[in-house]
């Protein structure tokens, strides 16, 4: 895998030898191709990187700079990172998170992970931003949440006494515009990988699980106990997650129609990202309300508190009986297994953390 | 898929080698996937509105489709044959994955029968071996013989307590502790045919048969959990040998 890298590496220098050998202008900045974890790069396609935006080193410090810097924000209060904190794997510990008027969202703050990795490029709960980059666009002008105008934020960048030089650096043009700004934040949202949880470790041989956490596996793999595997993934899809969208059986009826209120068919009512489970130990609240507290109340809503609407996923099944009914000793083993996906190394990494403090 | 496709050319390259009385071209072939339920045409546009009545007369609604094919082989009257290597996996809901186009090095003229493997035979089913099938979680989970899924059919029937959900996943058989049968499919269909540069082959699914021959499929007994249950398995098998038929085959 190491190899790999080098070998990407190698080639895309070479590439930039020839580029500046060939009496272009063209800025290039220093390339830091994304590193992938042996896992990923066993068992998954290649990450989506756009061509337009390759990744840097100039641009993916960029991106972390902004990212934490509150300049982003209407009035100066409020960074990408207080809504998407590192302690919390990029999310937030609220079931909604409050912008900076004071104003209360309506979805739980989704965790940043392996977000390179979401093949269909279908970003959000409700999959309406089809980039990265467009979905940075959005709450920077969101009223509830950063609530600014990007004519505010360039102008705030371009007399600020560090971002020209640094877009300069990243970009080859201290002039800043909106698509600068989102195509650095997406190159530094991109290195936010997670590839390190026990059972990584377990899976490469490093570590032993606990037969609880083992037994756990085996309900979440078991199609009349757990079932999760169909969205959520399995020892050879390390993001545990289908990157699709599923109604899981929360509501009889919709006060946010999530994907069907992007595609405007009304299949896709009460559809939602199935979020990867891994971090679960720090993504506190759960579903995209964020109203369960803790792992026991959504393991016991699979279990027993399915509810059908017309679009329920028939995955969910059992649902005439709330569910697939797990032993107590099944649902603690599947909340240890699912404990076993968190990840500290990503939390604590200190390539993600503030550059501004 | 464009993985996919530089495989089967190499693969088929090789294969390409043991024939010498043929001439060998390298030939673009397309394919293109129908499905109907009876002869009545169906898309994605009819799942979660269109209500089927199945050989058991149960009513159901489609909500998902997904199976993969691979090993497509074109048999010539002399018994050569030219397999081509790789897979495809079709969904519903991506009108793009019924249509595809193969490169392969394979002599032109007439045919009789083409063949494919519903699935992955035991060379292909590694579990975990394929990175675009495990980025859409098609695995099929190892303690009932691990590999692949072979179909997805996912949706609901009516009962008198209301709609209720059938998962009809097809794959590999469990017929005991580990002790598996394969479980895929090859279909043969025959015809007289002409291959030749940019001929298309059209194939059709019709759904209902996987309700109906032999086994008369009753969604009151066989809903849901059906993976590890190996009278389920093998009934599909059984089912899937009059799913499929050929359509046109047209050579521009």
């Amino acid at each position: 895998m190491r190899l790999k890298v080098v070998i990407l590496f190698g080639l895309i220098i070479s590439i930039v030898a020839c580029n500046s050998s060939d009496d272009s202008n063209e800025y290039v900045a220093t390339p830091q191709p994304l590193e992938i974890p042996e896992l990923f790069s066993q068992f998954l396609s290649e990450p989506v990187i756009p061509a337009s935006n390759p990744q840097t080193e100039e641009g993916v410090a960029l991106g972390r700079k902004l990212f934490f810097d509150p300049v982003l924000s209407g009035n100066g209060t409020q960074a990408c990172a207080d809504c998407h904190r590192p302690q919390n794997a990029f999310s937030d510990p609220l079931q909604f998170s409050v912008g900076i008027d004071g104003i209360e969202g309506f979805r739980n703050s989704m965790p940043l992970q392996n977000l390179a990795w979401n093949f269909q490029e279908k970003f959000n709960w409700n999959g309406s931003a089809t980039t990265l980059e467009k979905q940075i666009f959005e709450p920077v002008t969101n009223p509830i949440e950063m609530n600014n105008t990007w004519p505010n934020v360039v102008a705030s960048l371009q007399n600020h006494n560090e971002y020209p030089t640094l877009f300069n650096d990243a970009f080859g043009s201290s002039t800043i515009d909106s698509v600068l700004v989102t195509k650095a934040i997406a190159q530094f949202v991109r290195t936010l990988t997670s590839a390190d949880s026990r059972f990584d470790r377990h899976l490469l041989g490093e570590t032993i699980l606990t037969p609880q956490e083992l037994n756990g596996f085996n309900v979440f793999m078991d199609e009349d106990r757990g079932d999760c595997f169909h969205c959520h993934g399995n020892s050879f899809n390390p993001l545990w997650t289908d990157n699709t969208f599923h109604n899981n059986g929360l509501d009889e009826s919709f006060t946010d129609l999530g994907l069907g209120s992007v595609t405007g068919d009304p299949r896709d009512n009460g559809k939602f990202k199935a979020p990867s489970l891994r971090n679960l130990a720090f993504t506190a609240p759960y579903m995209h309300d964020g109203r369960f507290e803790t792992l026991e109340e959504v393991i016991n809503h699979y279990s027993e508190g399915l509810v059908f609407s017309e679009t329920i996923d028939p995955l969910m099944k059992a649902v005439a009986q709330g569910g697939v009914q797990l032993s107590e000793e099944d649902k603690a083993d599947l909340k240890a297994f699912l404990l076993s996906l968190s990840d500290p190394e990503f939390i604590n990494n200190p390539d993600f953390q503030d550059p501004n403090e | 898929m464009k993985k996919t496709l530089i495989l089967l050319a190499v693969i088929t390259l090789f294969s390409a080698c043991s024939s010498d009385d043929d001439k060998v071209n390298n030939l673009d072939l397309s394919f293109k996937f129908n499905h109907n339920w009876d002869n009545q045409n169906l898309t994605f546009d009819d799942f979660g509105s269109t209500t089927y009545t199945n050989a058991n007369g149960d009513q159901l609604s489609l909500d998902r489709l997904r199976y993969i094919v691979s090993n497509i082989t074109f048999y010539q009257e002399n018994g050569q044959t030219t397999q081509l290597s790789g897979y495809q996996l079709f969904d519903l809901s991506d009108e793009e994955t019924l249509n595809f186009t193969f490169n392969a090095n394979i002599p032109e003229g007439e045919y009789t029968v083409i063949s494919f493997t519903l699935g992955l035979d035991e060379q292909y089913n590694i579990s975990g071996a394929y990175a675009d099938l495990n980025s859409v979680s098609w695995n099929w989970p190892e303690n009932l013989g691990g590999g692949y899924h072979f179909l997805q059919m996912d949706g609901t029937y009516e009962t008198t307590e209301g709609a209720q959900p059938f998962n009809y996943h097809m794959g590999t058989a469990r017929v005991g502790e580990n002790t598996y049968e394969a479980n895929y499919r090859t279909v043969y269909l025959s015809s007289d045919f002409t291959l030749n540069q940019n001929t298309t082959f059209e194939f059709n699914m019709n759904v209902a048969e996987w309700f109906k021959n032999p086994h008369t499929w009753d969604l009151n007994e066989f809903n849901t959990e059906l993976m590890m249950n190996y009278t389920a398995q093998k009934m599909m098998y059984d089912n899937s040998g009059t799913v499929f038929s050929l359509g046109d085959i047209t050579t521009p």
